[in-house]
């Protein structure tokens, strides 16, 4: 889709605490775009580009790669988040010529937060009530460990019957290890599988 | 019993959104009550949306609360319909017709002043989905009140809206001739600007300095404004984090203490239950669900026996508990 510039509105520049940086074309510096959040969640981000018109083709950037450079407010601490442009939609003659959507590219609890501080148009309190959302729903390391613990136990198991089936003593040895490991872990999460079960009820 | 001990009576399950099972849970604590020896009345307050009655069984109600409002019945008592379960009396709710869905403050009034004089120890009051001022006030009016929902996103956000459009409701009403209080508080909300009052604690915090005596009846309102939070349709650990959530976000921005009643866990027999039109605790006597909605019954009883003292403050029981525990099942698995 192509921009058409309009008339360019009277008022007062203010440098951006949240800007789009958008890599240029070849040996170009990237471009950077001040922009506002209109929407947050856990992996997705709308925004509000007031001044499009630096860019002549938005619908060609689909898919493509930028940071969100997250400015505080005394603009000392620069955080820039990494994300994909997912789409881009012109609003005709309204205030907000451009809405666009990102797919935040694995943000940090501590990226979210400093995004959550720039949505200004909710009650602190609903912002709240999303953060805690997210954390609750956030699958801690451990956990997504022990998933891991199943497929990990069968490759054991399955890597210590083929080394069972050779000839040479120590493999053989060394399959009974592995098998042994491999039962180990199964049963591990069989057994965290049992207590979480139990946990909610 | 001392007169100064104020027991509850009427308890209403309310949670801003439908399909959450707000009908299921009351019907169910409903059984477990009238199991312990209690005798209940169920009411259906989802004027406009009744179904608590098809849900026990009941296709054609020969009364209904239209019948109450409109006066064609005087007494409340009257429009009690008797179930098949024992001990347990039920008033259904009105169809849309003839206004009956948005009462007057007069009936409302009449509604509620007749709903105390029930022959039962426990009224138990099923509200509609939403946040319409007839659900809030019928919410705001009971002396116990349970926040219900899923650990959905979409059911954890309309929970929380209603608990803070039930605060602000009877905050408007105990300060209604008090218009800075007033104006303070509803122009926040919106969010932005710096020193903008954006919160009851923001607001707390303000008139702590400006105006004592006010931050005091506030506090004594909020303090008012006991809440209990019970989950629906657990389905894992997970899902015990969401009345945490509601919890400390009352907690932090609403200056509201809420207790967390219970969770039911999630039942798949209930669909089955609803579709054969029987009440599902008689059909799945010994679920998990029912065992969960047992404990959460023996925890109204309790709850309702306590004074009705400041949140803060120690609580303390004026009289022994005296419940009835082995008669009831505590864990389907382990019985």
């Amino acid at each position: 889709m192509t921009a058409s510039r309009p008339e360019p509105k009277a008022g007062t520049t203010r440098p951006p605490l949240l800007g789009l940086e958008i890599a240029g074309q070849e040996d170009q510096n990237p471009i950077v775009i001040p922009v506002r959040i209109q929407n947050l969640s856990m992996e997705t981000v709308t925004l509000a580009v007031a001044d499009p018109w630096r860019i002549a083709d938005w619908g060609r950037l689909r898919s493509r790669d930028c940071l969100l450079r997250v400015e505080d407010p005394g603009g000392q601490q620069l955080l820039k988040i990494k994300a994909k442009i997912a789409w881009s939609k012109f609003n005709g003659a309204s205030q907000v010529p451009l809405s666009l959507g990102l797919l935040l590219t694995r943000p940090s609890g501590e990226a979210l937060k400093r995004l959550s501080g720039h949505v200004t148009h909710t009650s602190p309190d609903i912002k709240e009530l999303w953060e805690r959302y997210d954390q609750a729903r956030e699958i801690p390391l451990y956990t997504r460990l022990v998933h891991l613990l199943y497929p990990a136990g069968l490759v054991l198991l399955l890597g210590g019957v083929a080394l069972q089936l050779t000839a040479s003593p120590a493999h053989k040895l060394l399959g009974w290890g592995l098998w042994f490991l491999g039962s180990l872990a199964i049963a591990g999460k069989l057994m965290w599988s049992f207590r979480q079960k139990g946990a909610s009820q | 019993m001392p007169a100064s001990l104020s027991r509850i009576k009427l308890w209403s399950i309310g949670g801003g959104k439908g399909g959450i099972g707000k009908s299921l849970v009351t019907l169910g604590l409903g059984v477990s009550l009238a199991r312990l020896g209690k005798r209940v009345i169920l009411i259906d307050g989802d004027l406009g949306g009744a179904n608590l009655h098809t849900l026990m069984g009941v296709r054609y109600p020969e009364l209904n609360l239209e019948h109450f409002l409109t006066r064609k019945v005087t007494r409340l008592e009257d429009t009690i319909i008797e179930t098949s379960v024992e001990g347990i009396g039920l008033i259904c709710g009105a169809d849309d017709l003839l206004g009956a869905a948005n009462p007057t403050y007069a009936q409302k009034i009449r509604l509620l002043n007749q709903i105390e004089e029930l022959p039962a120890q426990y009224v138990l009051l099923d509200l509609g989905a939403g946040t319409s001022f007839n659900t809030l006030d019928f919410f705001n009016y009971s002396g116990g009140r349970i926040t219900l929902f899923t650990s959905q996103a979409t059911s954890l956000q309309n929970a929380y809206g209603f608990i803070k459009s039930a605060l602000y409701r009877k905050l408007s009403r105990d300060f209604a001739k008090d218009d800075e209080i007033l104006q303070l508080l509803f122009q926040g909300g919106e969010g932005g600007a710096e020193n903008k009052i954006t919160t009851i604690q923001d607001l707390l915090h303000h008139l702590k300095g400006v105006n004592p005596e006010k931050h005091a009846r506030l506090t004594q309102a909020l303090r008012e404004f006991q809440l209990f939070l019970a989950v629906n349709m657990v389905r894992g650990p997970a899902d015990l984090k969401s009345p945490e959530i509601i919890r400390s976000v009352c907690r932090d921005f609403l200056n509201i203490q809420s207790d967390i009643m219970g969770h039911v866990p999630f039942d798949s027999g209930v669909e089955a239950a609803i579709s054969q039109m029987v009440p599902f605790p008689l059909l799945h006597k010994k679920s998990k669900a029912m065992a969960a909605l047992d404990q959460i019954a023996l925890r109204l009883v309790k709850e309702s026996r306590l004074p009705r003292v400041a949140w803060t403050g120690p609580r303390e029981a004026l009289e022994e508990e005296d419940l009835p525990l082995n008669t009831i099942i505590t864990h389907p698995s382990r019985s």
